[in-house]
């Protein structure tokens, strides 16, 4: 697989590459623009649907590509966990998952869109971090750190996390990147990353990016709740193949991503299996997209995505070594979209539109059906429609929105959300409140007998304030309380997985925000708290003994993001990532009653990053890197109380990369 | 295998994309251009390769360009011309509404809503060289030089040839010709 990707990106690189040299003699950035060609390009007005992130009625945070350099990242990982409130930990079979402001988002509460795609996949609507999701070629990141169920529906509940890729901006660009990773003397990592696309002066362009990774868990050893124990060096690869297409003819815009996903792990579902097994997740996503200008004040958007996802696959021939039973299931979601903006004046903005699907699942073991149909398929379809107002009023900013999603398998939902926002260039201020959704998932359908979506209420301030030219700092506080949530259990009669909808759950915190800008320097550091509403009496997510924050989250977390130019040539970086004392189970006995849980102390983690762009070699890039400089265990413990012993990261790990780019 | 046909197709695509944009002309960075503050500072910059400024006597060794007011077309202005020369100058922009800086300046934006408020006696300007651009619906007689307006979701720009005159720049055919005519 890698080669054919490698030998592909290749020969597209060369082949973009002699066109452009051909074309660079005409180029010169914005001077081919004449003023005749200036005139001829529509502009899109100012108005209240361009707000900026001070204004627009959410909690938000950008990252930018500079970011994400100066973070020195190589997933979507490194990115996320310098965002306030955002931490990790492990959910099952070595796949690491996201909890927001102190809840456990894993399943289907948090969606990523990668240029506008669904990621999450489509049995548990879970999202898997560690050498996943590419971020090379990333152009921005805009990250809802609440919810967005209104406008995004039932995977949106806790967050929104949108990727907008890098396309070529000017006739071919093209970069390609190689990285290698060391620790304890060891490989841990390496990875090739591939970007070519094209821009036509007629609008049209075409961008592929392709990249393969692979990248060691941990070095250190895992122990399971009975006190088994392995280590994870050579036992805990984890590769990843990504591709991705846009093009855009005529205005028709198509979109394809191939992942494959495949962790090695040993530490299974409770307890460590005998040998090392492979567990694959692969996905197809597409999109047709066509953006009607009907006139200046109302666009259409109509599109069809298409997505094909084979998630959690443990197949007969990897499973030697396995425990658990077989599971091979396929996923496959056809989705017809309209969107529209109308902007009658530039002071109101209306949007909305409608969303109609069907999720079509098929076992593909021979062996193995459906529980509540004893099918082998399992299909359903789902239509919602949304839509939100924006106005602005003496420069305050009023948004009034609603979803209403209707399934085929469970309840229907309403979920409405009123804000408001004023700025200023000295100060800002939001007040927010939103009800979002997360809808159960395929298998949470077919594991339950009569599932229902869980419901969320968040109420959100936040204020901003410039503390001289050079700052800006912001604080909000969020109130967080889910109704009905979906839990997970192990149904003792039936002896099967199953999911119920608990009492409640939720958390209320703060996170604070402050940017310094001046010369050469940038920095941003992030404080974030949360604790838990009140004690959850039987929650899965906290012991009976906890008071005040869920298990495995760290109720306060610090971040910080470093970036300082020495010279042109030369910059470096550090980031910061401390998280609290956080609470975990250690050993169960044989009836998997805990006997004792464990106290992981204060974790904090420092890395350092420097980049070298010679001068006299135009677009070339060296980059090296020192990550957990302080050498400290990283631990994933699962946010809920389901047996999993906590999964180790890396320690201190050394990274080189080189690229090679020709804007 | 299954995954084969995919990737010839992707490739298809991007070779005939190839073939298609072949013998055109590119265009520079435009992901922000329909963006109307970035659009304007376009204008300007287009402006000043068919201005011709040697006639006046500056003092100054740089090219400077006043902005009247907060607008985002400072920072496009800023983002657009960073590291480029006008008239074998490097360029410096600065938001002000001082006469001091005004006076110093070869191009005077005065932004859309702050020419009433502008405190200068445009008298006062005469024979300075001082390019004066305005974005106001209707050509202001008595300080544009260029206005640029928006008509049908796009931007044109008429010429003041008065003031034109009165500022003791030339300017070439070229633009006259491209202006919607207002006199």
């Amino acid at each position: 697989m890698f080669k054919r990707i490698l030998i592909f990106c290749v020969f597209i690189i060369n082949t973009v590459g002699v066109w452009g040299q051909s074309m660079s003699s005409h180029f010169s950035g914005y001077d081919t623009l004449s003023l005749q060609d200036l005139m001829n390009i529509k502009i899109t007005v100012a108005s209240v649907t361009e707000l900026t992130a001070k204004e627009t009625p959410a909690i938000v945070s950008t990252i930018s590509s500079e970011d994400i350099k100066a973070m020195g990242a190589n997933d979507l990982m490194d990115v996320l966990k310098l965002i306030p409130g955002f931490q990790f930990g492990v959910d099952v079979e070595g796949v690491v998952g996201l909890s927001v402001r102190g809840n456990w988002s894993h399943e289907g509460k948090v969606v990523l869109l990668y240029d506008g795609q669904e990621l999450n996949e489509g049995l548990y609507s879970t999202l898997q971090f560690g050498n996943h999701y590419p971020v090379q070629n990333i152009e921005r990141i805009e990250i809802i750190r609440g919810p967005g169920s209104s406008m995004y529906g039932g995977y949106a509940a806790h967050a929104v996390i949108n990727v907008v890729t890098r396309t070529a901006k000017a006739n071919v660009e093209y970069q390609a990147s190689a990285r290698y990773d060391m620790s304890e003397g060891v490989n841990t990592g390496k990875g090739l990353n591939l970007f070519g696309g094209v821009k036509a002066k007629s609008g049209n362009s075409f961008n592929i990016q392709a990249s393969q990774n692979s990248t060691q868990r941990s070095l250190s050893k895992y122990y399971d709740v009975f006190g088994n124990n392995y280590s994870m060096e050579n036992e805990s690869w984890i590769h990843n193949s990504f591709v991705n297409f846009n093009g855009s003819i005529s205005g028709i815009k198509v979109t394809a991503i191939y992942d494959d996903y495949l962790i090695n792990e040993r530490d299974e579902y409770q307890e460590i299996a005998p040998g090392n097994v492979p567990l694959k997740f692969t996905n197809i996503w597409s999109e047709i997209k066509y953006d009607w200008q009907v006139s200046n004040k109302l666009k259409i958007s109509p599109k069809i995505n298409y997505k094909k996802q084979t998630p959690w696959k443990y197949t007969s021939d990897d499973t030697l070594n396995l425990n658990s039973a077989l599971f091979d299931i396929t996923s496959e979601r056809i989705s017809f979209n309209i969107n529209s903006i109308y902007t009658p004046t530039s002071k109101i903005s209306i949007s909305g539109g409608a969303n109609y699907f069907t999720d079509k699942s098929t076992q593909r073991i021979e062996s193995n059906y459906f529980y509540s149909n004893n099918s082998k398929t399992l299909e359903y379809g789902n239509f919602a429609v949304y839509g939100q107002a924006l106005f602005q009023i003496l420069k305050t900013n009023i948004i009034a929105g609603c979803r209403f999603n209707n399934n085929s398998r469970f309840a229907s939902t309403l979920v409405p959300r009123i804000g408001i926002t004023k700025s200023t260039d000295q100060f800002h201020l939001k007040a927010l409140y939103s009800k979002s959704f997360r809808s159960p998932s395929t298998l949470n359908i077919d594991l339950a007998d009569h599932i229902k979506p869980e419901v969320t209420d968040v109420i959100e301030i936040e204020g901003g304030l410039r503390t001289n030219e050079n700052g800006y700092l912001t604080i909000n506080a969020f109130h967080i309380q889910t109704k009905d949530p979906i839990i997970y259990y192990f149904n003792e009669l039936t002896q099967s997985d199953s999911y119920i909808n608990a009492s409640s759950t939720g958390s209320s915190g703060f996170e604070l925000d402050y940017k310094y800008k001046k010369g050469k320097l940038t920095a941003t550091t992030s404080l974030s708290y949360y604790a838990i509403l009140e004690k959850e009496e039987m929650s899965i997510f906290s012991f009976n003994d906890q008071e005040n924050e869920h298990i495995g989250i760290a109720p306060i977390k610090l971040n910080a993001l470093v970036k300082y130019s020495i010279s042109n040539e030369v910059s470096v970086s550090a980031t910061l990532n401390h998280l609290s004392k956080r609470e975990g189970i250690d050993i169960v006995d044989e009836q998997y009653k805990v006997l004792k849980t464990k106290t992981y102390q204060t974790f904090t983690e420092i890395n350092l990053f420097a980049e070298y762009s010679p001068s006299h070699i135009k677009g070339l890039t060296l980059s090296f890197g020192c990550t957990n400089i302080l050498g400290q265990q990283t631990y994933y413990i699962q946010p809920y109380n389901n047996y999993h012993g906590a999964l180790p990261g890396l320690g201190r790990n050394y990274q080189f990369k080189i690229t090679f780019q020709n804007f | 295998m299954k995954y084969k046909a995919l990737f010839c197709f992707l490739f298809l695509l991007l070779l005939s994309a190839v073939k298609e944009t072949h013998g055109n002309e590119f265009q520079g960075p435009n992901d922000d251009l329909s963006n109307e503050s970035t659009l304007k500072a376009l204008f300007v910059y287009n402006f000043t390769k068919h201005i011709d400024w040697s006639t006046i006597n500056t003092p100054n060794n740089k090219f400077v360009i006043v902005v009247t007011g907060k607008s985002d077309v400072t920072n496009s202005l800023i983002s657009i011309l960073k590291n480029r020369k006008i008239q074998e100058k490097p360029i410096e922009i600065i938001e002000s509404t001082s006469l001091e800086d005004i006076q110093n300046a070869q191009i005077l934006f005065v932004t859309r809503g702050t020419s009433k408020k502008l405190d200068v006696n445009v008298e006062k300007l005469s024979g300075k060289g001082i390019l004066i651009v305005t974005e106001e619906s209707r050509i202001n007689a008595q300080l544009s030089c260029i206005n640029i307006i928006e008509t049908q979701g796009k931007l044109s720009f008429e010429i003041n040839e008065s003031n034109i005159k009165k500022s003791g720049i030339k300017i070439s055919s070229q633009l006259r010709s491209l202006a919607r005519n207002e006199e």
